[in-house]
C-alpha cells in the first residue's frame, strides 16, 4: 500500500541512486560521438556494471506495515473474554467538536473501532447508529461514496448475520484507506490507523480496570500491542514531514516509553509446521511475557490521556 | 481491464529491461512511485479479496506495484489463537508471485514449494512479528519487462 511503505534507503541505495543518476547525466551530456569512442574493453566493463547495479537494484526492498485493523483488534478484545459496555464508546455527538483534518482522520478511525467492537457483540442498533457517524466523518474529511444509503441498507438487513456485518465494515474501511491513498492522502490515512489503534487499545485497557488480575487474556493480548506499536510508529515515520504525523510520532513514542515496561521474553525457537492437504501452516512458538501491576496501571493511565486527547 | 491499463502494460513492454528497473527503482529512491493507483485498488477489490472466502478480510488495504524481480516486504504481528489466509496476488500479465513468510530471517513458509500458491491458511500458536516477502518471479523467456499490481490481502477466521 502506497501509504505504509518505507524503503530501506541504506548507504549503498544512496550510492546506487547517485550512480544511476550519473550515469543517466552521462548519457544525455556526453552524445554519440564519446559512445562511438568507447572501447571492446570499456563496453565490456561497462556491462559488468550494469549487470552488477540491476543485481543492487533488485536487492533494494520495499517495507510495508500493516497494523491490526479495528476488526482484528475487537475479535481479539472478544476472544479474550471481555463484555461490551457501550459506555466506553465515544459519543456520536462529539462528531461536531472535529473541525480538523487530524481530528476527523483520528476520530475517522476511532469510530470504525467503535463500530467494529459494537458489531462483534451483536449491538445492531449501536452497529448502525456508528455507520453512520463513521459515514458523516468520512464525508466531512472529503472520503466520498465510502457508504452509500445502500450499504446501509445492506447492513439493516443483514444484523443478524455477523460475517455479513463484518464483511460490510472491513470492506468500507478497506475503501475510505484506498481512497485516501489513491488520492495522494496517504498520510491521513495512517492518521486514520493510528485512531483505529489506539481506541481498540483503549477499548480493551479500560475493560480491564488496571488490573492485572481482572482478565489475563485480555491483559496479554494489551501487553503484545507493544509489538504494533512499533509498525504504528514504524509507519508514521514514513510521513514525519508533515506536522500533524510529527505530532503524533510525539505522542506515541511517550506511550512507547510506557510499554517498555513489558518484558517479551521468547523461550523457544520458533517453528513452522506445514500440512500440505489441508494447505496450512501452524506457526509456535513459546514466549513470556510480564509487566509489573503498577507500570501495568501506568500503562492504562497513558493509553486513556492519549485516547481522552483524540476524541476532545 | 481497463484500457487505461492496458496501456499501462503496453508502454512497459516497450522499454528494455534494464532501464525499466532503473527508472522504477529511482522512482522509489526518490518516493515518487510505488503509488497503488485507482486501478490497484480496484484490482485488490475486485479480484484478490473474494479469494479471502470463507476467512473475513481484515480491511487493511495493501496493494502496490512492482515489476519482474522487484521484492516488497509487509510486516505483520500475528496473534497467537488466530487462523489467517494470506492472499498474495499479481495482474494476470505477471509472472507467478513468490511469497514467503519470514520471522527474523528464518523462513516459515515458501510458496515456491507449492507451485506458487497464491493464498494458504496460518494458525498461530504464538505472537510474532513476521514479514511477508513477495517477489515477481523474472520470465526469462521475456525480453520486456513486465510490471503491474501486486496485493497482499490477509483474511481471519470468524469461527476461530
Amino acid at each position: 500500500m502506497k501509504h505504509y511503505y518505507h524503503l530501506k534507503c541504506s548507504f549503498s541505495s544512496f550510492g546506487l541512486l547517485l550512480t544511476i543518476m550519473i550515469f543517466f547525466s552521462a548519457c544525455h551530456s556526453q552524445g554519440e560521438k564519446k559512445q562511438s569512442e568507447k572501447s571492446e574493453k570499456e563496453e565490456i566493463e561497462s556491462a559488468a556494471i550494469e549487470n552488477q547495479l540491476k543485481e543492487d537494484l533488485k536487492k533494494s526492498k520495499l517495507i510495508l506495515y500493516s497494523l491490526p485493523s479495528p476488526l482484528e483488534t475487537s475479535m481479539l478484545i472478544k476472544k479474550a473474554g471481555a463484555t461490551f459496555d457501550k459506555t466506553r464508546l465515544n459519543s456520536p455527538g462529539n462528531i461536531s467538536k472535529y473541525n480538523t483534518n487530524l481530528k476527523m482522520a483520528l476520530n475517522l478511525g476511532i469510530y470504525s473501532a467503535d463500530l467494529s467492537y459494537s458489531s462483534l457483540f451483536d449491538q445492531s442498533e449501536t452497529t448502525i447508529e456508528y455507520m453512520n457517524v463513521a459515514r458523516q466523518l468520512a464525508e466531512e474529511l472529503g472520503v466520498l461514496g465510502i457508504v452509500d444509503e445502500a450499504t446501509i441498507k445492506k447492513l439493516e438487513e443483514n444484523m443478524n448475520n455477523r460475517e455479513v456485518v463484518m464483511d460490510i465494515i472491513s470492506e468500507t474501511y478497506m475503501n475510505a484507506n484506498a481512497y485516501l491513498s489513491d488520492n495522494n492522502r496517504a498520510a491521513v490515512s495512517v492518521m486514520v490507523l493510528a485512531g483505529g489503534w489506539i481506541e481498540g487499545l483503549y477499548l480493551a485497557s479500560s475493560l480491564t480496570n488496571g488490573s492485572v488480575e481482572n482478565n489475563k487474556n485480555l491483559v496479554e493480548r494489551i501487553l503484545y500491542q507493544k509489538l504494533s506499536l512499533e509498525t504504528l510508529l514504524n509507519m508514521l515515520e514514513t510521513y514525519q514531514d508533515n506536522p500533524d504525523i510529527a505530532k503524533l510520532i510525539g505522542i506515541f513514542k511517550e506511550l512507547q516509553a510506557a510499554f517498555d515496561k513489558v518484558t517479551i521474553v521468547n523461550t523457544s525457537p520458533i517453528e513452522a509446521i506445514t500440512d500440505t492437504v489441508r494447505r496450512l501452516t501452524t506457526i509456535r512458538a513459546e514466549s513470556e511475557i510480564e509487566i509489573e501491576p503498577e507500570d501495568f496501571v501506568r500503562l492504562c493511565k497513558k493509553i486513556e490521556e492519549i485516547r481522552s486527547d483524540f476524541v476532545s | 481491464m481497463p484500457a487505461k491499463y492496458k496501456y499501462r502494460i503496453k508502454a512497459l513492454k516497450k522499454l528494455k529491461k534494464e532501464w525499466y528497473i532503473g527508472i522504477l527503482m529511482v522512482s522509489f529512491l526518490t518516493g515518487i512511485l510505488p503509488s497503488a493507483s485507482p486501478q490497484c485498488s480496484g484490482f485488490a477489490r475486485a479480484l484478490s479479496k473474494p479469494e479471502l472466502s470463507p476467512y473475513v478480510h481484515d480491511g487493511n488495504f495493501t496493494a502496490t506495484i512492482l515489476g519482474e524481480g522487484e521484492t516488497v516486504i509487509l510486516r505483520k504481528t500475528i496473534f497467537q489463537g488466530q487462523k489467517y489466509r494470506f492472499v498474495v496476488k499479481g495482474i494476470a500479465d505477471l509472472p507467478p508471485i513468490h511469497f514467503r513468510i519470514l520471522h527474523d530471517n528464518q523462513i516459515l513458509f515458501d510458496n515456491a514449494r507449492y507451485d506458487y500458491a497464491s493464498k494458504w491458511d496460518f494458525t498461530a500458536e504464538a505472537t510474532r512479528t513476521i514479514s511477508i516477502e513477495v517477489t515477481v518471479t523474472e520470465d526469462d523467456n521475456s525480453q520486456t519487462q513486465k510490471g503491474g499490481c501486486v496485493a497482499i490481502l490477509v483474511g481471519i477466521d470468524p469461527n476461530r
